[in-house]
């Protein structure tokens, strides 16, 4: 039935529950230094070993990483680029083996670890997903069974008898997903390479690891974009530096990582170059704390070294570079210490903390060059109502709110 | 919340992971993991089928270009003593063998490093890539016999029944030798890509070190011995020499060294294949 064997130590299919995730005080290594493995680096390696020294070009990826997850959780990776999260998901999907400690999954493991996933470039769509199959443990006849599905998730039907070297990456990307998550998974590893397709198709992947959620397999999710995390998943798992450092609800998961961010973010506000932001602040009204849909401003006081004409671009996110809105404003600089104030009118956030992200550039569109680079400039609190809660279905990209009134008649 | 800080720089030794494989276990795995075997078998063959529209003719060409060549050069310019009658018929024995060595070593020695984006995305008993390799190549060599056929019809001679009797057993040592050899190269060529360079001329060297164009039995009773024990695809083509073209039985003795070679080769490959398996995905 799986492929998983008794013998191998590390897939011990049978003592693990389907759908269950064990990871047993992980660790994981990798060279630091090592590109390709030519006869010159293991010479080398072998002169590391005899001298004793061993551990020098080494760098742990994953250190001592211990969670169990049950069967139909739904569970978030969260964590900067280079924390861990795509080596934990590659040894949950059993293809790379930790250094030390113990990784146990139950069941067919379906993995969408890049935009490709396993799909073979010189076969057509149709022979992918018999191979794929076939290589998941299913009997070709269970693949056939499912095979229709797969290619209407994809919307590859025009295409299924081509070879997939000349699918567009949309294609790939959507005959990957469906390929991983239509073919039975117990277990549903799920990178953050969804931020490739289009909106459309992200709403239908997201529909459709609801619908694996609902049927009982075990989801781990890792993605940047926060507010879907929460939306989908239940439980979160923050890694940092390699290390497990939180594992609880995901809102508290969350929660905590937006702080962390924000206090990594204000160290990056003292930026280098001929224009320097030296103070930003951010009030209400009449000097205290925003309000949902009330004016904001924003003060920066930066330092120029020559006279000049600057563009400033501000925004607002929940912590990631990519502002939710976006405001511009023209300044002329004089040589030494500026002052620069903007007024966003009706802002419309709901209660929590936000991010406020800055750049000066000269003026010029596009291809200006950086004054000051994008970078989150201060973090600010909103008081207001409280983020409409939604059905699972519906998810929000960002926590915008817009006041709003509703009228309702019968006829 | 758990401070990174705290965690030490190295973890504990009696964690170490180690990874247990026992050999029945993994032949069982790998039993269990046929379908992918042959899943990747037809894979690679429409591969090729596909990118080439003369298909069954690649195949063919390689064996009938290196016959008529070594017929040319070797049996009418050099005039190699064989002690057989026909030269064609003589090397086209040692070529069958030989070419489905090479090749199956050739393109299965790089199957691991071919194969990337499946060994990092799916869990699968490895060998399975070397593996099917060494299939297509046996289906190759079946295609291959249509060379052989034309051959004989066109010195309108027929092998002996002999050596469809003895068939099977060569097979099976060419196959295990193969094998073994198969996944011992594609293992240690994820970890030193060197050889990857070095394959080619090896092979080339194989080609004349193995008695393709010329006699085994010409060789001392103690150099036959060697070759037995160092390259069982030596005494196979002997047997496979006398047994289609004489009628005569194989050399026994030799046959048994071959086996017990090509046995001892597959396990040392398989083991060695399942000991460096771990570390392909880090490596790839």
């Amino acid at each position: 039935m799986l492929i998983s064997s008794d013998s191998d130590s590390l897939a011990s299919g049978s003592q693990v529950r389907l759908g269950a995730v064990r990871s047993d005080r992980v660790w994981k290594r990798f060279r630091a230094d090592l590109r390709n493995p030519f006869l010159i680096d293991r010479l080398e390696y072998i002169r590391d070993r005899i001298r004793g020294d061993t551990s020098a070009n080494y760098r742990w990826a994953l250190r001592d990483v211990e969670f169990a997850i049950e069967p139909g959780e739904a569970v978030g990776l969260i964590g900067a680029n280079g924390a861990g999260k795509s080596t934990m998901l590659k040894m949950i999907a059993q293809v790379m083996y930790p250094n030390a400690g113990r990784i146990s999954v139950g069941g067919r493991i379906g993995a969408l670890i890049e935009v490709r996933a396993g799909l073979h470039s010189d076969l057509t769509g149709r022979e992918n997903i018999f191979l794929y199959g076939t290589l998941l443990g299913l009997k070709r006849k269970r693949v056939a069974e499912v095979f229709d599905q797969i290619v209407e998730f994809a919307q590859i039907e025009a295409a299924i008898d081509r070879q997939v070297k000349f699918y567009s990456t949309g294609m790939q990307l959507r005959l990957g997903f469906a390929v991983a998550a239509y073919l039975e998974p117990d277990v549903l590893l799920v990178d953050e390479v969804l931020a490739v397709g289009d909106s459309a198709f992200q709403q239908r992947c997201l529909e459709r690891m609801r619908q694996v959620l609902a049927d009982g397999t075990t989801l781990l999710f890792v993605s940047h974009d926060l507010a879907t995390m929460e939306a989908t998943c239940t439980r979160g798992l923050w890694l940092r530096d390699g290390a497990l450092v939180q594992d609880a609800p995901i809102r508290e998961v969350l929660g905590e990582y937006r702080e962390w961010v924000e206090r990594f973010a204000e160290l990056g506000s003292n930026q280098e170059g001929p224009v320097k932001v030296l103070h930003t602040s951010i009030d209400g009204p009449n000097g205290g704390s925003v309000h949902s849909y009330d004016a904001m401003h924003v003060e920066f006081t930066v330092d120029s070294d020559v006279t000049r004409p600057c563009a400033v671009y501000i925004g607002v996110s929940e912590g990631p570079a990519t502002p939710m809105f976006v405001a511009r404003g023209a300044a002329q600089l004089a040589a030494g210490s500026n002052t620069i104030r903007a007024t966003l009118q009706h802002v419309p956030l709901p209660s929590g903390r936000f991010f406020l992200w800055a750049s000066m550039h000269e003026p010029g569109g596009g291809i200006a060059k950086d004054l000051v680079q994008w970078h989150p400039a201060r973090a600010f609190d909103v008081v207001g109502p409280e983020v409409e809660d939604t059905p699972r279905a519906v998810v929000r990209l960002s926590p915008v709110q817009v006041a709003n009134s509703w009228e309702f008649s019968a006829g | 919340m758990r401070d990174p800080a705290t965690i030490g720089a190295a973890p504990p030794p009696e964690l170490a992971f180690r990874r247990k494989v026992s050999l029945v276990g993994a032949l069982r795995d790998l039993a269990h993991s046929w379908e992918m075997v042959t899943t990747l078998t037809e894979r690679e063959l429409r591969i090729r089928y596909k990118q080439a529209i003369l298909g069954v003719a690649w195949a063919l060409l390689q064996p009938v270009i290196l016959i008529l060549t070594l017929t040319v050069f070797i049996g009418r310019v050099a005039h190699i003593n064989t002690g057989y009658p026909d030269y064609a018929l003589f090397s086209i024995c040692g070529l069958i063998p030989w070419t489905f060595f090479s090749s199956a070593i050739g393109q299965g020695g790089l199957s691991l490093l071919q194969n990337l984006q499946l060994i990092n995305k799916i869990k699968c008993p490895r060998e399975v890539f070397p593996l099917s390799i060494v299939g297509v190549a046996a289906v190759d060599t079946i295609t291959s016999m249509l060379a052989v056929i034309a051959l004989f019809a066109a010195k309108t001679t027929m092998p002996h029944a002999l050596v469809f009797l003895w068939a099977l057993p060569l097979i099976l040592i060419v196959m295990l030798y193969t094998m073994g050899i198969a996944l011992l190269v594609s293992s240690l060529i994820v970890h030193v890509r060197d050889i990857r360079h070095v394959l080619p001329v090896v092979m080339q060297m194989g080609l004349l070190a193995t008695p393709v164009i010329w006699s085994f039995e010409k060789l001392s009773h103690r150099d036959q011995l060697l070759y037995s024990i160092g390259n069982p695809l030596g005494p196979v083509i002997d047997a496979l020499r006398r047994t289609a073209l004489r009628g005569t039985a194989p050399n026994v003795e030799m046959l048994g060294w071959a086996s017990l070679s090509a046995i001892v080769v597959f396990f040392v490959g398989f083991r060695v294949f399942k000991r460096l398996e771990a570390s392909f995905a880090d490596l790839l």
